[in-house]
């Protein structure tokens, strides 16, 4: 954990160099990230991309989940681990692979190409947490419910899924940052117009020696970082009539 | 208290089975629950008697056969549009809900107005005596008062049929019994059916109008407490429903009378069975007698003479394992501050009238033949 | 009111089944997600696969042809040889930290122990490019690492560019890989067996070794396998703190496709990857399965 909080000093740098730690402060780096196109577009992008990936992998993933869940199906354990399959093969594989194809398909430096990219390799860290917190849910509940006189889509909503909020929300977060930090795929589908931010920081560092990254990781550090704890340590919601 | 009918509903079986793969959980169960009766399905796990109250509620669906409640089909009807209340085991109440958001649910369901809602869940509250804990959330309550919130949350809507799956099977003996009598004393209130399943007898004996008690997916017996104690129709009953002693044997004759001849035993028995029937004389360990060796039986009693191997001390009474002869173990109940002194390795008598004791067939020819109309009779 | 006893064997099950509810009401809900799998994730795959065969430098050679090139080639070997030592050493190294971290974690009371589990999670969730940076910063020939090492006389290294900055950064971006799946089976162990061996007379090292290190065994795996088949295809770090000239297998496919725009080798060095993780992923689910059936069959694992 230690060592990543250097770059939080490394934005305040006034050189332009990497120099740590720096001689001279100023925050000429965090307007640059938020002026400079460039950074900006970047950003924006990331997020934009991140939050549309979280909707579409937490749906995805919580249906795929609650329906294997429920199912008496021989081949069940197959079928989990297909979805789990994204999670364990190399990265760079994934990447060349779905370049392949997105270039065919002409997705490469469009919103949908990362947001589909990003979906598939947020898929199991949404199914795995969601698939966990069903396993500890009392199935009662939901015939208690229908027993209530509630309906089945009702009774998911209103008893099964304030059930499972938290392996919900967990595979949420999970998906958010697995989207926003992905960097292997993203350099492949990226062009010098539609890039995420992860891309752009990979650029500036290999190429300009930019110390705008500085800021730039200072920013994404607090953001998934807040996120995380926020989940990590929420108070328990006290549900209300 | 709205509803145009709040009378119970009278619940019919007719011929329900339930096969999962080459397994009948639930083979040929008919039966009627009259309006307002407490019936209760008593049997050991396994009997078939919970699959038998999920059909009812429409969680499982029978495989034959017709389930109706007051003449009308319950077949493709889901289990929420079956207004049947159902309690749960271990309660099953919302965790993220308070008592007055779980017990206001069904109301809600039901698309009521909101101060209706709040009238009819406070009345609930206050029937199962729990009306000061509305705000709180089940995991702060006791286990004995969630199941009280699960009952109220199951009443509240006005069902006609009440099922309770087990509800008392995770509490503490104490509160057992004194919920016994609570739920006694609400099913007198509402006056609505109860279908209760528990595998414990003395829970079956003290709450029910009457006893079905199940074995091996079917229906050994149905009929009111003191019927299934007193007179069981079938070995499985009398073993499963209290204590008792079964002698094996072979019904013979012996002189002008009918008895039951097991090894060196010759025991008389009621009634003009068969000859040569395989039966089972049952008797209960309160209607035997312990008296000293030397005693004399009368015309109208067996006897049998054997060493005390055990003396149990139950509190209210004591229970004495006698070996009898052939190494046959018989129980007999004495109540405690009697003035028995028998203990351990005394020779004793043991003694009971013959009408206190039960003939039941076990042969397999004989069993099917006689089973049905025993059956028939008790109810 | 009739009553009809069971009738021994099971009934003809006559009659219409009354309503047929479940079944198959999951699988509308599953599709969706194996669809989008299908399309976008297993035809790339398998279009690599095509293309390993199909495109071949001089056409008409043998469909082999790029995998005798790989493994023909002594430079790819010795790519493929750097980087399979380096995810050993890398493996190696978070194993040796991981497992005391997360002994310790089921040692500590409950507070201390979510500290130790969030100072895990944030940087297993923090930015990899993030964390990537740091480590630029931390061991270029100026940074911190060399001005602490010229400090206490050993005297300035080079760190960057070269394979030991690499290992030293994988080893701290793959610890909580290692470190999670340890804790979630040395959570799960009982420690009365510890103090249940000691009462039986072993010393308490000796408890450790005979009794708690053999039930840690699938957490050890399992942490293992994950670190070693991430580092096998990591491509970030080495990109950034490595060198063209130290690449692991990952840069090297990675420049095929993008630079070289060869699909044929660089499709074939990415199946030869893919087997390789996936061989050993299998194995070692292989082994975990074998180690859980036999601990629950209560036979002595030695």
């Amino acid at each position: 954990m230690a060592p990543t909080l250097v770059v939080i000093p490394m934005g305040f740098t006034a050189a332009n160099t990497f120099q740590f730690p720096p001689s001279d402060w100023t925050l000429d780096r965090y307007s640059s990230l938020f002026s400079d196109p460039a950074w900006f577009d970047a950003l924006k992008t990331s997020v934009i991309v991140a939050v549309l990936v979280t909707a579409l992998a937490t749906v995805l993933g919580t249906a795929a989940a609650f329906g294997l869940s429920r199912s008496r199906f021989r081949m069940k354990p197959a079928i989990s681990a297909v979805l789990l399959v994204p999670m364990v093969v190399p990265t760079v594989v994934v990447a060349i692979a779905i370049y392949a194809i997105f270039l065919k398909w002409r997705f490469v430096g469009t919103l949908h190409g990362f947001v589909l990219a990003h979906t598939l390799l947020a898929l199991p860290f949404v199914f795995v947490p969601v698939t966990a917190s069903l396993q500890t849910f009392d199935r009662r509940l939901e015939r208690a419910a229908a027993s209530l006189g509630a309906p089945p889509l009702r009774a998911f909503l209103q008893v099964t899924l304030p059930s499972i909020r938290s392996g919900v929300l967990t595979g949420a977060l999970f998906a958010f940052i697995t989207s926003f930090d992905e960097l292997v795929v993203s350099l492949f589908l990226g062009t010098a117009t539609v890039r995420t931010l992860p891309v752009q920081m990979y650029g500036s560092v290999t190429r300009e020696i930019d110390p705008t990254v500085a800021a730039a990781s200072t920013v994404t550090l607090l953001l998934t970082t807040t996120l995380l704890l926020a989940v990590l340590f929420r108070p328990q919601r006290e549900a209300v009539l | 208290m709205s509803g145009p009918d709040f009378s119970g509903a009278r619940l019919d079986l007719r011929d329900v089975t339930k096969i999962y793969g080459d397994v009948t959980a639930v083979g040929g169960v008919s039966l009627s629950v009259n309006p307002g009766e407490f019936l209760t399905l008593l049997g050991p796990s396994g009997s078939g008697k919970t699959t038998t109250l999920n059909i009812i509620a429409g969680f499982s669906t029978a495989s034959t056969g017709e389930v109706t409640m007051d003449g009308e089909d319950l077949a493709g009807l889901p289990p929420h549009r079956r207004n049947i209340g159902m309690v749960f085991q271990q309660y099953a109440l919302f965790p993220h809900m308070t008592v007055a958001g779980n017990v206001a649910f069904p109301l809600k369901q039901r698309r009521m107005p909101r101060h209706e809602i709040r009238e009819l869940v406070q009345e609930a509250l206050d029937l199962v005596r729990l009306g000061d804990l509305a705000d709180r959330m089940p995991a702060q309550l006791s286990g004995g008062q969630q199941q009280r919130v699960a009952l109220a949350r199951a009443i509240v809507f006005r069902p006609r049929l009440l099922l309770m799956d087990e509800p008392l099977g995770a509490l503490d003996r104490k509160l057992r019994e004194w919920l016994q009598l609570e739920i006694r004393r609400i099913h007198q209130e509402l006056g609505i059916t109860f279908v209760y399943v528990t595998h414990d007898q003395d829970e079956a004996l003290v709450l029910s109008d009457r006893i079905a008690v199940f074995n091996d997916g079917g229906i050994e017996q149905i009929g009111s407490a003191s019927e299934v104690y007193e007179h069981p129709s079938t070995l499985f009953v009398a073993e499963f429903v209290g204590e008792s002693t079964a002698t094996h044997g072979h019904v013979a004759r012996s002189g002008s009378r009918a008895c039951l001849r097991a090894g060196e035993l010759e025991l008389k028995v009621d009634g003009e069975p068969p000859d040569g029937q395989a039966a089972a004389l049952v008797v209960r360990p309160e209607r035997v007698r312990v008296a000293a060796p030397s005693e004399r039986p009368g015309p109208e009693e067996n006897s049998v003479s054997g060493v005390v191997r055990r003396v149990i001390y139950l509190g209210l009474a004591r229970k004495l394992e006698v070996e009898g002869p052939g190494g046959q173990m018989f129980l007999a109940r004495e109540p405690a501050g009697g003035h028995s002194t028998f203990s351990e390795g005394d020779r004793v008598l043991l003694l009971w009238r013959v009408e206190d004791a039960v003939l039941l067939p076990t042969g397999a020819p004989a069993n099917s033949a006689d089973r049905a109309p025993a059956a028939e009779a008790a109810v | 009111m009739t009553v009809s006893p069971q009738d021994g064997g099971g009934r003809p099950s006559g009659g219409a089944r009354l309503r047929g509810l479940g079944g198959r009401a999951w699988i509308p809900l599953v599709l969706p997600a194996l669809l989008i799998l299908a399309v976008f994730f297993f035809y790339p795959l398998a279009e690599i696969v095509r293309r390993s065969f199909a495109e071949i430098a001089p056409p008409g050679t043998s469909p082999f042809g790029n995998y005798q090139w790989f493994f023909d080639t002594p430079a790819n070997l010795t790519i493929l040889r750097r980087t399979i030592v380096t995810a050993v050493a890398v493996t190696a190294a978070c194993l040796l930290v991981a497992y005391p971290y997360a002994y310790l974690m089921t040692v500590v009371g409950r507070r201390t122990r979510a500290v130790l589990l969030a100072l895990v999670l944030v940087p297993f969730w923090t930015s990899l490019m993030v964390r990537n940076f740091a480590w630029i910063v931390l061991l270029q020939d100026q940074g911190p690492v060399n001005d602490a090492l010229a400090a206490v006389g050993v005297g300035r290294q080079r760190l960057i560019g070269n394979v030991s900055g690499v290992t030293i950064a994988m080893i701290q971006i793959l610890l909580p890989f290692a470190t999670l799946p340890i804790y979630a089976v040395l959570r799960g162990i009982d420690r009365r067996l510890l103090q249940a061996a000691q009462s039986l007379g072993a010393p308490p090292w000796r408890a450790f070794l005979k009794v708690y290190l053999p039930l840690s065994a699938p957490g050890i795996l399992a942490g293992a396998l994950i670190v070693f088949v991430i580092s096998l295809g990591f491509y970030v770090t080495p990109a950034l703190l490595g060198s063209p000239t130290n690449a692991l297998i990952s840069q090297f496919i990675f420049i095929q496709v993008s630079t070289l725009l060869d699909w044929g080798r660089g499709g074939a060095m990415a199946v030869v990857l893919l087997v390789v993780a996936m061989v050993l992923i299998g194995l070692g689910s292989l082994a975990a399965r074998r180690g859980q059936s036999r601990l629950s069959t209560g036979i002595d694992p030695a």
